[in-house]
């Protein structure tokens, strides 16, 4: 297996992303047209069989999704791709929505063609300023040619996407968040159940995909279900682009195939990250953003794919991996961490809005020599299990699992190496 | 479809809490079915009645043996649930859940109003917190003082939303929301602006949803002491329902302290003389009836709207201002009261100065009182409004047995020659209508479930035709009738809003001993289960 594939980024860099005929001439649209002769049964059959994982990060799989907003009655149903990319390390949908936006307005045309849909909405990062205008500058030409707007390809079928901008908030990637965000409400989460299938946009069901999820779906339909699961691995098919960053000789993103590749692979291939800066030595990396694990050398063997990270106790992710060379401090690196989470807590929930304050705390005091006693490895134990078990969202939830992961790499410079945090529940 | 729909609750399911079996209807929330079975999980962010908003995460318990926890407000029982509600892991999450609220709480509970009536107190106490783990720095905001009635002390707030969900879900009025993130996250009103520049009509229905001391009423019992103090002709007037505050406030049962007892307090306190608010509230009507026949016979201008306090007119103002020309300029019986005060001495030598100070659960009459700066208009004002809780402070501090203090008859309101009462209206039928109405509303509807207020319907025999008096509780409900008078579907001929949902006696100035009560019985016997 190649280590570098060109699936979703086909077409990236070498075609022009406006032009609807150099899309077509790599197939483009060929997925829709197909889709419409499709009920919508078979098209989730398909993406179920293709085993797709969802790519913003929770890594649900985008067939069951699809399927529990298909079981579910009421109308209209909303589209909603989240392209908040707001984990820090990731920029990877920004790659896809500048390179090969009409891939991604396909994926969504096609979940509106499959539920029926008359609206698709884009929930756009706020800094991406010029992805928005691009955004809606793909929308108008497909407008134009047809593929957008009243009576799609002459069918009876009317579809429309519109971009909304996000203002800057990290929770805004979590979906009910986005969903309140959008509504013109301020972006916390919400209360669930009901779900978002059920009751999401404005009240209706609702489907929040990301980018990379979407712009997926067409080769899903054009490979058919079975050779896009053959193209990753056993347990989720198809590519992955990683965003790697870091002390790498060759940041960038990469799109490789789903177990094709290992983490050593990634970091250290001439043809990926070109191995560390400066002639230093791999400290650890940081994995899925700042919600992600860290692993470290002992970790690279292991392939890069969402089944054999996890069992690893690592995780694909965002596909953010960020490597750090050895003269990094990882109590000063999660310090940095604990800083951004108790920033862009929502504030809403006690776990996580006094929880990250006070956890960037005792990363400070385990840098004092001498100041960490028991009593300090005890509530620090206790606090990241409060905070992992009772935050509200997923924001809380994760905010200490590079921490946890981190006292277990490097035992010993975490005071916290025999803490239960991680093994309890 | 609502945000937080629930199944419909024809249906039965049947679960296990701590081990015990329950049956209960669909769609109730597993934190009542708990009750049920006699486990009490603690919770600081939920209230009955309103919207679940599951932030304080106290409530969290274990479902099926599952890691991930569920919070116990928010989540409806399903069929077969197994629920544990109590066990070490949940003890230490809870634990360290109010260590975190403590992190950033001012620990001043000896000056603060809860103190011993605070929610935040009672489960740091129940859990047995001894030491903190994170120990509370400050600095602290200073509190706000901004309507004359109000007082938010955002440092202790908890961010707990109730008030929030009271202003927003339970009265529709909006005068208070959740702004900023993480550690800026607080309780503020739209873009800052004081509370008496917005729509608050100062029902108090935040400060009654407050667990802790963030929200509550300016107290003045400490300037009703000096009044007394200052002058020997300070007279009071009270209700049936600030009396019914202080008894449940104190300890007494229901019932047990008689107005005689009371007046007879007041008396030991130094007021002067004391009088029945009831009294006025009559005379009040009799006004109110003058102005109700002659809009009769004008066109176009029923209903005649009558707010129970002139802080629903900012409220009608800011948000349906088109309905104005609708409002009554109802004179409050607490402004009669002050009217009578001022003609009482007027050329008598001693005693002197003469004062006025109110009582009632309401914390809107102290905006009508000389104490607060809103009140500018300069009219007839008492001098002092307090509310319930504030009485029952100040009786409380004086230590007095209520009911072993000898009975006291009302002073009498004698209406003297010199008495320049607007248009001096005699008592007639309507007049006994409107105060019947009134009545009703200061009496409130403490059976009616759900936080919408309610409607209440009178026909009332004028002149051969059948009038429709509606008594409105709550601003909610009182949005949906602005809406029917503008667009002519409501054919009443006059319309009472009591700003608080419960009424007078389950007013924002209430004793929070009887909100407890009330809600208690709102809610029956308290005992979702199906025998």
């Amino acid at each position: 297996m190649a280590l570098l594939v060109s699936m979703v980024l086909e077409g990236a860099g070498e075609t022009d992303p406006l032009s609807i005929k150099d899309y077509e001439s790599l197939g483009g649209f060929a997925a829709l047209r197909a889709a419409f002769a499709l009920e919508p049964q078979a098209i989730i059959r398909e993406i179920t069989g293709a085993k797709l994982l969802g790519r913003g990060g929770a890594a649900y799989p985008a067939g069951k999704k699809w399927e529990q907003l298909l079981n579910i009655e009421g109308s209209p149903k909303y589209i909603v791709c989240n392209a908040d990319e707001g984990e820090p390390g990731t920029f990877k949908d920004r790659r896809i929505m500048e390179a090969v936006p009409l891939r991604l307005l396909e994926g969504m045309i096609i979940a509106g063609l499959t539920f029926n849909s008359p609206r698709g909405f884009i929930y756009v990062r706020g800094e991406y300023r010029r992805l928005q205008r691009r955004l809606a500058e793909a929308i108008q030409i497909l407008r134009d040619a047809g593929y957008l707007g009243e009576r799609i390809l002459g069918s009876p079928f009317s579809f429309e996407i519109t971009t909304i901008s996000g203002a800057g908030a990290y929770v805004c990637g979590e979906n009910s968040a986005l969903l309140n965000s959008a509504e013109g409400l301020a972006g916390r989460p919400r209360i669930k159940p009901p779900h978002l299938a059920e009751v999401g946009l404005f009240l209706k069901p609702t489907l929040v995909n990301n980018v990379e999820s979407f712009a997926n779906i067409p080769l899903v339909l054009t490979m058919g279900g079975e050779k896009f699961l053959q193209a990753g691995h056993p347990q989720s098919g198809g590519s992955k682009l990683v965003c790697l960053s870091g002390h790498v000789r060759a940041p960038g993103v990469y799109e490789v195939p789903l177990g094709g590749a290992t983490l050593r692979d990634i970091i250290f291939s001439p043809q990926l990250g070109d191995g560390i800066r400066d002639g230093r030595e791999l400290g650890f990396f940081h994995l899925g953003g700042q919600s992600g694990p860290l692993g470290g050398p002992a970790d690279l063997d292991v392939p890069y794919a969402y089944y054999p990270l996890r069992e690893r106790g690592l995780a694909v992710g965002s596909g953010a991996v960020v490597a750090l060379d050895a003269s990094v401090s990882p109590v000063e690196y999660l310090q940095k961490v604990a800083e951004f989470f108790s920033r862009e807590s929502c504030g809403k929930c006690v776990p996580c809005r006094e929880g990250n304050k006070i956890l960037a705390k005792y990363l400070q005091k385990l840098q004092i020599p001498g100041a960490w006693t028991p009593e300090d490895e005890r509530r620090l134990s206790d606090l990241m299990v409060a905070m992992r078990r009772a935050s509200f969202c997923g924001l809380g939830q994760s905010a200490t699992t590079a921490l946890a992961s981190a006292q277990k790499l490097f035992p010993g410079r975490f005071a916290g190496a025999s803490a239960p945090a991680a093994s309890e529940a | 479809m609502d945000r937080n729909a629930t199944p419909p609750a024809a249906l039965a399911v049947t679960l296990s809490i701590d081990g015990a079996t329950v049956t209960v209807p669909a769609g109730t929330l597993i934190l009542e079915a708990a009750r049920a079975v006699g486990s009490e999980i603690p919770t600081l962010c939920q209230s009955d009645s309103l919207p679940p908003r599951a932030v304080c995460r106290l409530c969290l318990v274990e479902c099926d043996g599952a890691s991930k926890l569920k919070a116990a407000c928010a989540t409806p029982v399903w069929e077969g649930a197994r629920v544990v509600t109590v066990s070490p892991a949940l003890r230490r999450i809870r634990q360290t859940i109010l260590e975190l609220i403590l992190s950033d709480h001012p620990p001043d509970c000896l000056t603060c109003p809860r103190n011993l009536n605070c929610e935040l107190q009672l489960w740091a106490t129940r859990f047995g917190i001894r030491a903190l783990a994170f120990p509370p720095k400050g600095p602290w905001p200073k509190p706000i003082e901004d309507s004359g009635a109000l007082v938010r002390d955002m440092s202790k707030c908890v961010k707990c939303g109730r008030c929030v969900s009271a202003c927003q879900d339970g009265q529709e009025v909006g005068a208070l929301t959740a702004a900023f993130r993480a550690g800026q996250y607080e309780i503020v009103t739209p873009f800052r602006q004081a509370l008496l520049e917005g729509p608050c009509v100062h029902c108090g229905e935040c400060a009654a949803a407050c667990p802790v001391g963030a929200i509550a009423e300016k107290d003045e019992s400490e300037a009703a002491f000096r009044l007394l103090e200052g002058s020997n002709a300070t007279a009071a007037i009270f209700s049936a329902e600030t009396l019914a505050g202080t008894e449940d406030f104190l300890g007494y049962p229901p019932g047990s302290v008689t107005p005689g007892n009371m007046v007879a307090a007041l008396k030991r306190l130094g007021f002067f003389e004391v009088l029945d608010r009831a009294a006025f509230a009559r005379l009040a009507a009799r006004v109110e009836a003058e102005k109700l026949s002659r809009a009769l016979e004008r066109e176009g201008t029923l209903p005649l709207i009558a707010g129970c306090a002139p802080t629903f007119r900012a409220f009608v103002s800011a948000r349906y201002p088109e309905a104005l020309k609708f409002l009554s300029n109802a004179i409050s019986p607490e402004s009669l009261f002050a009217f009578w005060m001022v003609d009482r001495f007027r050329g008598a030598p001693l005693p002197r100065p003469a004062r006025a100070v109110s009582f009632q659960p309401c914390l809107a009459r102290k905006l009508e009182s000389r104490a607060s700066a809103a009140n500018q208009k300069g009219g007839p004002a008492v001098d002092l409004a307090l509310t319930a809780r504030e009485l029952a402070r100040t009786l409380r501090r004086a230590s007095f047995d209520l009911r072993a203090l000898p009975a006291t008859p009302f002073d009498p309101l004698v209406l003297g020659p010199s008495l320049t009462l607007p248009d001096a209206p005699a008592a007639s039928p309507l007049a006994e209508a409107l105060y019947a109405v009134q009545r009703e509303g200061e009496k409130g509807r403490p059976h009616a479930k759900g936080p919408g207020g309610a409607l209440r319907e009178f026909y009332v025999d004028f002149k051969g035709e059948k009038l429709l008096f509606v008594l409105v509780f709550g601003i909610q409900a009182a949005r949906k009738v602005l809406e029917r008078v503008l667009d002519g579907s409501l054919k009443a001929a006059y319309v009472k809003i009591m700003s608080c949902p419960k009424g007078c006696l389950g007013g924002g100035g209430q004793a929070l001993e009887t909100l407890a009560r009330l809600r208690m019985e709102e809610n029956g016997a308290g005992d979702p289960a199906i025998p």
